[in-house]
């Protein structure tokens, strides 16, 4: 997937940024398309789909794709430049005197200072539009037959297979750094650039997750209800209940496009049950509250199935998990 | 005929239902035992007589699907390798306590 930029002489940043802005385009037409033949399918498309307001939300979604595509493409120019720069910097066995990459290092960091925010802030909008009209279309949306959805994730392939990957960059520029801070181990700008070239690997793996995500159909997220949650539920303000729903949402849509990220987020409960099984059992922690919920893939039925079990505040979390352990596993428990 | 779904016995659940089943769930048990066998059902991910679904809370995907509805009597399977794979059959005054019934049968659900 991907010609890999350090490999190739020919690779030219007009010619990809051309080229991915005529994807791009075909993305927003596909996902236009997709909406506007799926939702005259049934009153129920037509209505889940102004519920949940996609018409609007693949507008913002186009704009989105274009301020991504505008920071990538500053990103890599001054990737490219650094590049130069640093080549000659430790072509040697001592590094060259800092006046000759100095500035291009404290520009590259400004660079992805200034361009990273706005490429995270997009990546949210791109991901939850797209992720959406993917799920409308295979629930209340389904049109028997129709091929667009695939040809609306075919787009997101034609992304990925005209964007460089640069690892072999990446990886080249991670051993220029390391010897240069092994010859300035102060240098507060290499520091920086380090730090900011660290954010932006964690988001090119997290965009990556993504696009694997709508390119192979992930398991439907399916949100369920107990009753002790929803009685939980209740003593929550209207404010809060917004606040913690969203975290919450946020949170398990890392288990379709990034696992990792869902792993760190949340922590896992583990209580000690026999016959070699294994808990499906979590906890979100978002500010003094607690979720305690289920996760169970579900192959048969093509869902992943999230049920909220509790919300407490922390101090009541420890009774919380005794109750539900106790309640869920029984006898499964060793030692209980 | 139907396309029909594998349906592996490996550990002889169906000799054991006909063995510990009342007379009177021994029809349903095999009507049950046909709609797991279609195809179709899995297809469209429906099974109204059985009311095939996940059991929640553990990590290893095993399923539940009722005899009939009133009995409580059921079956535990699981899909290895697109096959549906019979694990056990439950009395119906114990099938609330699903956990207990699978700790006994340790090394048979994976």
């Amino acid at each position: 997937m991907g010609q890999n930029a350090a490999e190739g002489t020919s690779f030219s940043i007009d010619d990809w940024a051309s080229d991915a802005r005529e994807v791009i385009q075909r993305i927003g037409d596909s996902g236009r398309e997709l909406l506007e033949v799926h939702r005259a399918s049934s009153p129920r498309a037509e209505e889940t789909a102004a519920g949940w307001g996609l018409s609007e939300r693949l507008g913002e979604g186009q704009s989105a794709l274009e301020t991504f595509l505008d920071s990538a493409e500053a990103i890599v120019r001054g990737a490219l430049s650094l590049e130069g720069a640093l080549r000659s910097a430790v072509s040697g066995d001592s590094a060259a005197s800092d006046s000759d990459w100095l500035p291009a290092i404290e520009n590259q960091a400004g660079v992805l200072n200034t361009h990273l925010p706005a490429i995270e802030a997009a990546f949210v909008t791109i991901r939850h539009t797209a992720l959406d009209l993917l799920r409308w279309s295979r629930r209340s949306g389904h049109l028997e037959g129709s091929e667009l959805p695939d040809r609306y994730r075919a787009c997101f392939v034609e992304l990925t297979s005209h964007a460089p990957s640069f690892d072999a960059q990446a990886a080249t520029l991670e051993e220029e750094l390391a010897f240069l801070g092994e010859h300035y181990p102060d240098s507060a700008e290499i520091a920086a650039l380090r730090e900011a070239l660290a954010r932006q690997y964690g988001l090119r793996d997290r965009f990556r997750g993504f696009l694997r995500s709508v390119v192979s159909p992930p398991l439907d997220l399916v949100f369920e209800e107990t009753d002790l949650f929803l009685e939980d539920w209740k003593s929550y303000s209207e404010t809060e209940r917004g606040h913690l729903a969203t975290e919450f949402n946020d949170c398990c849509q890392l288990l379709l496009y990034y696992p990792p990220g869902f792993r760190r987020r949340v922590e896992t409960i583990r209580p000690p049950l026999s016959g070699g099984m294994e808990a499906s059992l979590y906890q979100l922690s978002e500010g003094d509250d607690r979720v305690l919920f289920l996760v169970d893939e579900d192959p048969v039925f093509e869902s992943l199935s999230v049920t909220l079990l509790r919300v407490v505040p922390s101090a009541a979390l420890d009774q919380a998990i005794d109750e539900t352990v106790r309640s869920l596993y029984r006898e499964f428990l060793i030692d209980s | 005929m139907a396309v029909r779904k594998p349906l592996l016995d490996e550990f002889g659940i169906i000799h054991e239902a006909v063995k510990k089943l009342p007379d009177s769930l021994k029809l349903e048990f095999l009507d049950a035992i046909a709609e797991l066998e279609d195809n179709e059902c899995h297809r469209r991910r429906s099974f109204p007589k059985t009311r095939l679904h996940r059991v929640r809370g553990v990590k290893q995907a095993i399923y539940r699907a009722d005899i009939n509805k009133i009995s409580g009597w059921r079956l535990h399977l699981q899909y290895e390798s697109g096959n549906v794979v019979l694990k056990d059959v439950i009395e119906g005054q114990r099938h609330d306590d699903v956990v207990r019934v699978i700790q006994t049968k340790k090394g048979r659900y994976r």
